[in-house]
């Protein structure tokens, strides 16, 4: 991780070529960063103190994403003397420890990559976010910690994660010295970088450089000489606010030029009359088509079809051996030519002939004497519109082998049945699961792990919505529960996972969740919940105990209380745990299985409440939940609009 | 679904329709964008009709919550029904987040 101090500023080079700007001194900058470093070094190492060896080397391992920077310059300067405190920084947009330039690079690429900011501009704001951020460390006792979090954008306010990227810092002291805002304006970048603590250790220079000459001797002159004098301050210098131009995205066509398509258009055409055909072709060719086939015999023109599939197809109507209509019935018929676009090009073109044509599939008429550029017009539309077809067709191809993988990669998350067969035996348990997504992809994630030879932790949580998005949390998700270091305790895993989300989440997402430990030994269940379906205990004598899942979601706000709940389970008991998709989906008809009252046309707590009731006595897990979802499927609508999962555990 | 003139100085009123959901998203987010535009205290949020809020419907309660806390302003669901918008929210204990006034 460490450098040469001496070394040469590498974006100092890169951003003074490319504005060719007169007063910008690049040689004066390294020196005076250099300086910098060793000043702030001595005044950093000073002022913090923190704790953790191993954390600093785990960070320094796995990418921290959480550390606080004044825990972590005591045993920097231990371990690494030759670093100072501008090597190092976290960097939260990237969940990465980084230093010095590479941190700046990092916060400008996550930038870049949201916002496409010209070639010009990019080093500049790199400079930039180094120079200010080093002048804050600097200062004093700035301390580094987390957070990204996704800042809504105002124009569109409920879109998280559009266009703003916002990065926080943190200090030691839990306050918040620096706030890095970016949002387009225009055509612009406009970045603000808020100073929300003691103010910016460089407010004097940057008053300095009001005036004409550009002064020498620190790093920001540098940069205000090359933004052209765009960049503004607040009177308190506690605000920096600049433009950098960005580029629009580049649009990927989704069709050819119209040059290109003529050329590589494949056009037949079908006419009795020679004369016709050569008229025609002559057309076609003069316009630029390069692929032009003609045809007298409708047989002949078929067999062509087969081997090469047009791209449009023009049909005389009356002709002696195979008619226009029954050729393009032919054609339609055939699973390869189906949608090739057929016009008629015929002077029988009355009503009557018309609609037998459009009947048979045709998308146009064309009436002779043929008129070129009319011909032209026409055809070139229905090709448009084939190629916008075929497109089609190959984007929702790859759209559903996209989400099949995804799907795949979603589902590995889950237990294993192998181990949950393992976990089963190991346990003295009875289980069985259900998980079905909705739209291929599901909110809903759930998973059980072996704690320890008495224990067993499970874990219910549906994501707001369903799809990719909601599929994408869980995946993250899943990340964070098997980073956590303790997973006996419900009551902090829920406040873990609850901490990290809200960091991680938009402004409109939430979880719903389950989190307990089971006691397989005693069947002690200690839990925690928020928001989620009660589960419920079918005791072995029939009886039907609800528990209480209420409580705040998980992300929706920074910090929630957490209730600590219990329950028991005797031999012979089952626990069941469901997903919202289960009480919640819309069933038709006022009786489900002729057990339960769709007061409100869903199941609803009540409605499921019912149903195990009315179940036999003895089942196995397996039984219980095949026989609760025979009751649900009976009357629900399909497709079922939510992802549902139910997970039973019978304690043998 | 729509904004209504209350006789309370400082409050804007927002009644939802029978379904708080995400067809309703874009619906929903707009009113409430054009009910802050007035700078109310409080935006009374009017459930008389609603019957039906899922988890997105939630989650639009609860970002009308955070933009309205961004200029000061209170959120209040109001005259929530009995049944399910009211089983729902005791669900998500969102009577921590909000005001939250049952109906007569």
């Amino acid at each position: 991780m460490s450098r040469p101090l001496a070394a040469p500023h590498p974006q100092a080079n890169q951003v003074a070529k490319p504005m060719n700007n007169p007063a910008v001194n690049t040689a004066l900058a390294t020196p005076l960063m250099a300086a910098r470093r060793s000043q702030g070094r001595m005044q950093s190492h000073g002022t913090v103190s923190g704790t953790g060896e191993e954390e600093l080397k785990t960070a320094l391992a796995t990418g921290a994403k959480r550390l606080l920077f004044g825990k972590l310059a005591n045993e920097l300067a231990r371990l690494a003397p030759e670093m100072s405190l501008h090597d190092v920084l976290i960097v939260a947009a990237e969940g990465r420890l980084l230093h010095g330039e590479a941190m700046a690079k990092a916060l400008a690429d996550a930038i870049h990559h949201r916002v496409y900011l010209t070639a010009e501009a990019r080093p500049v704001l790199q400079l930039v976010l180094y120079e200010l951020l080093s002048n804050a460390i600097e200062h004093g006792n700035l301390g580094l910690s987390s957070t990204r979090k996704a800042e809504v954008n105002e124009a569109d306010w409920f879109e998280a994660y559009h266009a703003t990227v916002k990065v926080e810092l943190a200090s030691p002291k839990g306050r918040i010295p620096i706030l890095l805002t970016c949002r387009q304006a225009g055509s612009d970048l406009v970045v603000r970088i808020e100073d929300r603590g003691m103010g910016f250790a460089v407010r004097q220079q940057m008053l300095d450089m009001q005036k004409p000459e550009v002064p020498t001797g620190r790093g920001l002159a540098l940069v205000f000489g090359l933004l052209n004098n765009r960049l503004t301050y607040s009177a308190g210098g506690r605000v920096v606010e600049f433009r950098l131009p960005t580029r629009p995205r580049q649009e990927t066509s989704l069709l050819p030029s119209q040059a290109v398509m003529r050329a590589q258009a494949k056009v037949m055409v079908v006419d009795d009359q020679n004369t016709i055909l050569q008229v025609v072709k002559q057309a076609f060719l003069g316009a630029g088509y390069q692929h032009v086939q003609v045809f007298q015999d409708g047989h002949a023109a078929m067999d062509a079809m087969r081997r090469q599939r047009p791209d449009v197809v023009l049909l005389d109507v009356l002709m002696p051996e195979l008619d226009g209509f029954a050729l393009c019935k032919m054609i339609k018929a055939d699973p390869l030519l189906k949608d090739v676009p057929v016009l008629f090009l015929t002077s029988a073109s009355d009503a009557q002939h018309r609609a037998q044509g459009f009947g048979l599939g045709a998308v146009d008429y064309v009436a002779k004497p043929v008129a070129p550029t009319e011909l032209m017009t026409r055809c070139e539309t229905h090709l448009m519109n084939g190629l916008m077809l075929q497109k089609l067709h190959q984007f929702a191809g790859r759209m559903q082998d996209d989400l099949a993988r995804a799907r795949n990669f979603q589902h590995d998350l889950l237990p294993a049945a192998e181990a949950l067969t393992s976990l089963a035996a190991a346990h003295g348990l009875d289980l069985a699961t259900i998980y079905q997504g909705c739209e291929s992809l599901a909110g809903d994630y759930w998973t059980l792990l072996p704690l320890d030879a008495d224990h067993v932790a499970l874990c219910l949580v549906d994501f707001t919505g369903h799809g990719v998005v909601a599929a994408l949390n869980t995946v993250q998700l899943h990340a964070l529960l098997h980073s956590e270091d303790d997973l006996s305790n419900p009551v902090q895993v829920a406040k873990n996972l609850n901490s990290h989300l809200h960091a991680l989440l938009g402004v409109a997402s939430f979880a719903t969740f389950v989190y307990g430990v089971l006691n397989t030994r005693t069947g002690a269940l200690a839990y925690a919940s928020g928001g989620a379906p009660p589960m419920f205990i079918r005791h072995a004598n029939g009886k039907l105990t609800m528990l209480d899942c209420t409580g705040l979601p998980l992300g929706l706000d920074a910090t929630i209380e957490v209730l600590p709940r219990r329950a028991a389970l005797a031999p012979g008991d089952t626990l069941l745990m469901v997903s919202d998709g289960l009480t919640d989906s819309p069933h038709h008809g006022t009786m489900c299985n002729g057990v339960c009252d769709l007061t409100h046309e869903r199941w609803g707590i009540e409605g499921l409440q019912s149903v195990l009731q009315s179940l036999p006595r003895a089942l196995s897990a397996s039984e219980l939940l095949t026989q609760m979802l025979d009751a649900f499927y009976a009357t629900v609508n399909l497709p079922v609009p939510d992802d549902l999962t139910a997970v039973a555990i019978r304690l043998k | 679904m729509q904004i209504l003139p209350s006789t309370e100085p400082g409050v804007v009123v927002l009644t939802l329709d029978q379904t708080l959901a995400s067809e309703v998203g874009a619906v929903f987010r707009g009113l409430v964008r054009e009910a802050l535009s007035r700078s109310p205290k409080q935006l009374h949020i009017d459930c008389t009709a609603v019957t039906y809020i899922d988890s997105t419907g939630l989650g639009l309660l609860s970002l009308a919550r955070t933009e309205a806390s961004r200029q000061g302003c209170q959120v209040k669901l109001v005259n929530v029904p009995a049944g399910h918008p009211r089983k729902v929210l005791e669900l998500v204990h969102f009577d921590k987040l909000f005001g939250i006034e049952a109906a007569q």
